[in-house]
């Protein structure tokens, strides 16, 4: 009798969990607007050799500048290369960058903030007052500061990029924190017995993840622009490597008479990060009630 | 086996420093619950999270010993404070509702804590889990151990945080109003089940109440906390059937079964007195209704009834 009453309450309760994330979802079109552009974005990066023929790097200088056609959806570029084929590898690098940079940096980042949080005292103090020298700088110079001082390269952009986004998830981590370091589980743990590590990482950081998967998502696609503008200001991938940004750099000295070069690879920047906000957005209306807008 | 000293414990504040605790003695035997019984503000929960080091860090020892066995808790390190806190010493609290985290499985809580406590492997941890779950009387540990803490009522909860704390076996669990968030008939079924560990286990138990019936119904000995202050302490017959202290006695008439139900009940009037200006002489001289002019100048002697039972106040010579 007992076990029939709890397997039809578990049961309720599972499909109302469902259908109040999907109803939240449904309910703000412009959540799965982001949706269906990262989806696709994703889609096309992962099939990208089998949806077009063409090789990104491969040069075929007799179809040099070839307006958008049946053939070159976006036309081709100053060496003949399809810029569709480029775009859609180009997906691969930028999304690739853009989610190990949010990883690491919300990683590092979660971890400082939680024990800064925790701890309090001195350490804290320290901590936090570096972490507010970086935010300091605009964010965008001291990426450039960073990347030319390591060199300039793609892998170098992501780590600064990383480094730059470290002190937001710190700061985040450190409020959450001290709120729940508050709750009695974190003072009963400690009678349990619980050591400090284990306490904060499997008490305070999951309780405190609801704000980072939402500054995580919105950082996406702040990431992606980002590596985007270092690509283009020549600091991260270098040609011919297909990068949205140094597509656009090089593109951009044809910008009059050839309108589709840097024009497309714009368009997947704007629609990339543009997504990623949107989702970001939606996923803060359905995991923090709180803040209604 | 526990013995509290002479313990005088110190908050510093923004408007000084105030003594929360003054000269508080009392000790604990094997297999023994002792009541500490008090209103709010009395310190009584202070004393209970000072044996655990648990205190706030504006929080000063001013002496005293906190002695566990021949260790005194107060002594030794932060380090090794941890190797009491719930291998030696459990602790149950107020509010079940947020003792437990949320986002884990109550399961997984208990286990992490027996791996951490006794150095257990992973499957061994979990037959002692689901056998701590049955001491608690779960009939289907396997399928509570996968709920999370939101899934379970408030009674449930407790149960859980007991077995929490007594799953690697302590020798003293401190309880600090275990159920004071519960509906009566939970509370008998909690204080039944601590009475039976008590005896399964030979644990002791401190329990922090400010529920006269609770102290009746199950504890040996009582101390009755006033202001930072023990007033009276002794077996729980002899101090509910003899209570000395004015304050006791006050207590006990304001309990609903004394007086039939015509009569009103008997009040204490006035209100607890603030920590910030100490009285001189007797802590409960404001609000006690057979003060005397000594009792604001001096403090009163400690008086021993019987071999245990003692209380603090000029009475006798009145």
């Amino acid at each position: 009798m007992e076990s029939k009453i709890e397997s039809n309450y578990s049961l309720n309760k599972k499909n109302k969990k469902k259908s109040i994330i999907l109803y939240k979802i449904k309910k703000n079109p412009m959540t799965i607007l982001g949706i269906s552009i990262i989806g696709i974005i994703i889609l096309l990066a992962i099939l990208a050799p089998y949806i077009t023929s063409y090789d990104p790097t491969k040069i075929s200088i007799l179809e040099r500048f070839k307006p958008p056609s049946s053939k070159h959806w976006f036309g081709t570029d100053e060496v003949g290369r399809d810029i569709f084929t480029r775009v859609i590898f180009g997906a691969r690098i930028s999304l690739t960058a853009g989610i190990s940079i949010v990883v690491i940096s919300s990683a590092i980042g979660a971890l400082i903030g939680a024990i800064c949080g925790y701890f309090g005292g001195n350490t804290d103090q320290i901590i936090m007052r570096i972490m507010d020298m970086i935010l300091a700088f605009p964010t965008l110079i001291l990426a450039m500061v960073l990347t030319a001082t390591l060199g300039s390269s793609l892998v170098n952009a992501m780590l600064a990029i990383a480094i730059v986004k470290i002190p937001v998830y710190v700061r985040l981590l450190r409020g959450e924190a001290l709120i729940v370091k508050n709750n009695l589980y974190v003072k009963a743990a400690k009678t349990f017995g619980l050591s400090d590590s284990y306490i904060i990482l499997r008490h305070i950081i999951p309780n405190t993840i609801t704000p980072i998967i939402i500054q995580l998502t919105l950082d996406l696609g702040d990431t992606i622009l980002l590596v985007a503008t270092l690509g283009f200001l020549g600091l991260g991938a270098k040609p011919p490597a297909p990068e949205w940004g140094t597509m656009i750099s090089t593109g951009f000295k044809y910008m009059l008479s050839q309108w589709w070069y840097p024009t497309f690879p714009g368009l997947a920047v704007f629609l990339a990060s543009a997504g990623f906000n949107l989702i970001g957005d939606g996923l803060r209306d359905v995991l923090d009630p709180k803040s209604v807008r | 086996m526990l013995n509290v000293e002479e313990l005088t414990i110190s908050f510093d504040t923004f408007e000084g420093k105030l003594n929360v605790l003054e000269n508080v003695s009392f000790s604990i035997n094997e297999g023994e619950i002792l009541s500490i019984v008090g209103e709010s503000g009395s310190g009584k929960s202070v004393s209970a999270y000072s044996i655990l080091r648990l205190l706030d860090k504006n929080s000063k020892v001013e002496s005293g010993k906190i002695k566990f066995y021949d260790e005194d808790l107060l002594k030794i390190t932060s380090k090794e404070i941890r190797k009491y806190r719930g291998k030696k010493i459990g602790m149950v609290f107020q509010e079940p509702m947020t003792a437990l985290n949320p986002t884990m499985k109550v399961g997984k809580q208990l286990l992490n804590v027996i791996m951490q406590n006794m150095d257990l492997p992973k499957k061994e941890a979990y037959t002692i889990m689901l056998n701590t779950l049955k001491d608690v009387h779960f009939d289907n540990p396997e399928s509570i151990a996968q709920k999370y803490p939101h899934e379970l009522s408030g009674g449930m909860r407790q149960r859980i945080v007991i077995s929490l704390a007594m799953s690697s076996k302590p020798k003293l669990l401190i309880a600090d109003e275990p159920t004071t968030a519960l509906d009566v008939t939970i509370q008998a079924e909690i204080l039944n089940l601590m009475k039976e560990l008590v005896n399964k286990h030979n644990t002791s138990i401190l329990l922090i109440t400010h529920d006269i019936s609770v102290v009746r119904s199950v504890s040996d000995k009582v101390c009755v906390m006033y202001g930072g202050k023990i007033l009276e302490r002794g077996y729980t017959d002899e101090v509910l059937k003899n209570p000395k202290h004015p304050y006791t006695k006050a207590l006990l008439n304001a309990l609903p079964d004394q007086v039939d139900e015509n009569t009103r009940l008997q009040e204490i009037e006035g209100e607890v007195p603030d920590l910030r200006h100490r009285p001189e002489g007797c802590i409960f001289y404001s609000r006690c209704l057979n003060k005397k002019n000594r009792c604001s100048k001096e403090t009163p002697p400690e008086i021993r009834i019987s071999k245990d039972h003692i209380f603090y106040c000029f009475e006798e010579e009145m």
